[in-house]
């Protein structure tokens, strides 16, 4: 059978790895190369790296990322045309995480899938919730129409676009390792075929826990919880030990 | 003057539509020399071949027809028979036929690749097959030299819809349990196939491809 997935998140600005709190007050955690190359080093399953500095695409560092790491690869950030898409997978990544693009460009996201196959289409879509408990779809620089939709539309509607799988990033929970907010599920269709992904929030394994546990959930991502320690949050690489990961896969159902 | 080629050179097939350069990377991190081979010419120079693939079965023998690689190939597997592996799509190109296209395979091997999901015939197994598994070697034979010293148990990344499957049983020398048993290792004399990924797979996959380089 098919080992739960956990993977680890890492985020760069400008070419260097920070990680932020509710998309803000960025934490400085040092040069990706050498983090990926620990992150290699123990074996992580998977590893997501998601550029937030909204600017074009930086072909080279994805190159020098990808030759450290032997295991798949899903690279998010500044992907706007079928070239650039072309030069994240020639660079050696398996998949690519789209944002904007399903928002404001919904043809290309048909185009590619239709070209490289719905297993290297990732949706990353970030959830925000209102005062009222409401949850709806975020971005920080989009003012598309696409924003004010039903999430429980708008995931079948990334299904039917040709994604392989939906990375759903809870905004507020960001780094704040307390729990994840998982009622945001009661929200998504049931009906959805493909994986969902969920990031936001864990800050211990039973968080790992209850979120595997769920019978939506293909697999949970951490940013915060494998990059950074204790409540001074001091920069520091980590992954699950063969000890946790047992206790994890026996805990699961 | 021609350079005389080592056994650890291995010509990497580059059809143009898969990303070969994790397979190049991962040659040369275990000590091999990689070079891509997208001609005739330079599959008939080539000590050892890895036949790497992603994409459509169709789409893949189209463009090594359009190459002009199969003769060339054929000449390889079965004439001079030097070592080949089939990684994922080049595995089932391995095979006579693919329920995903109408074309007809390299054929060098008496399997036929079926799709997963009407082979499974199960909702609660999800295609594609994708991420990690255990893969579980098949008595020690002759033909195990490419799983000789991969750490057990052994994990491997797999994203396939569609996998061989072989009458011989003799020929397969790996399973994975995914709903069914799936033959996603085979070896038969000079000829290797994977359905998984060796070269996204930490040293289970690098110590597999470093097995393939040593191959003397």
């Amino acid at each position: 059978m098919i080992r739960p997935r956990i993977i680890p998140t890492l985020s760069l600005y400008e070419g260097m790895l920070y990680k932020t709190q509710k998309f803000k007050n960025p934490i400085y955690l040092g040069d990706p190369y050498i983090a990926v190359r620990i992150f290699n080093d123990l074996e992580v399953d998977e590893l997501i790296v998601i550029d937030f500095s909204y600017k074009e695409t930086n072909f080279d560092i994805l190159e020098e990322i990808a030759s450290e790491a032997f295991m798949p690869l899903v690279y998010g950030g500044g992907v706007r045309t079928h070239d650039d898409f072309e030069r994240v997978i020639k660079a050696g990544f398996e998949k690519v995480s789209l944002n904007t693009m399903h928002l404001e460009n919904p043809q290309m996201v048909k185009e590619l899938a239709n070209k490289y196959g719905s297993s290297t289409l990732v949706a990353s879509l970030d959830i925000k919730k209102s005062l009222f408990g409401k949850y709806s779809i975020f971005h920080k620089h989009s003012k598309s129409d696409n924003l004010k939709k039903d999430l429980n539309d708008y995931c079948l509607y990334l299904e039917e676009l040709g994604f392989g799988e939906i990375l759903l990033n809870s905004v507020d929970k960001e780094s704040q390792m307390d729990g994840c907010d998982l009622k945001v599920l009661n929200e998504l269709p049931r009906e959805l075929n493909i994986p969902l992904l969920f990031q936001g929030g864990v800050g211990s394994i039973d968080d790992i826990i209850e979120v595997l546990n769920k019978n939506e959930i293909s697999g949970v991502a951490c940013g915060a919880f494998f990059c950074l320690n204790g409540k001074f949050k001091t920069p520091l690489i980590s992954y699950i030990d063969q000890e946790d990961f047992s206790k994890i896969v026996s805990s699961i159902q | 003057m021609v350079a005389k080629r080592k056994m650890n050179e291995i010509a990497v097939v580059d059809l143009g539509i898969s990303n070969v350069k994790s397979v190049t990377k991962a040659i040369e991190y275990v000590g091999g020399q990689a070079t891509l081979a997208s001609t005739k010419e330079e599959i008939k120079k080539a000590r050892k071949i890895i036949l790497p693939g992603v994409g459509s079965f169709d789409e893949a023998m189209s463009r090594m027809k359009k190459l002009d690689l199969v003769g060339a190939l054929d000449e390889k597997a079965l004439l001079q028979k030097i070592p080949i592996m089939g990684i994922c799509l080049g595995y089932q190109l391995m095979s006579k036929g693919s329920e995903e296209g109408q074309k007809p395979g390299l054929g060098w091997v008496e399997s036929e690749t079926v799709s997963l999901r009407r082979y499974l015939d199960d909702d609660a197994y999800k295609c594609p097959h994708m991420g990690w598994n255990q893969v579980d070697w098949i008595k020690p034979s002759s033909n195990d030299i490419l799983f000789k010293e991969v750490r057990l148990p052994s994990r491997f990344y797999f994203v396939h819809s569609y996998v061989p499957v072989f009458e011989d049983r003799n020929l397969v020398t790996g399973v994975t349990h995914y709903g069914k048993e799936l033959d996603v290792c085979f070896a038969s004399r000079n000829l290797f196939g994977t359905q998984f990924h060796p070269e996204k797979s930490h040293v289970f996959g690098l110590q597999l491809i470093k097995n393939f380089c040593d191959i003397k």
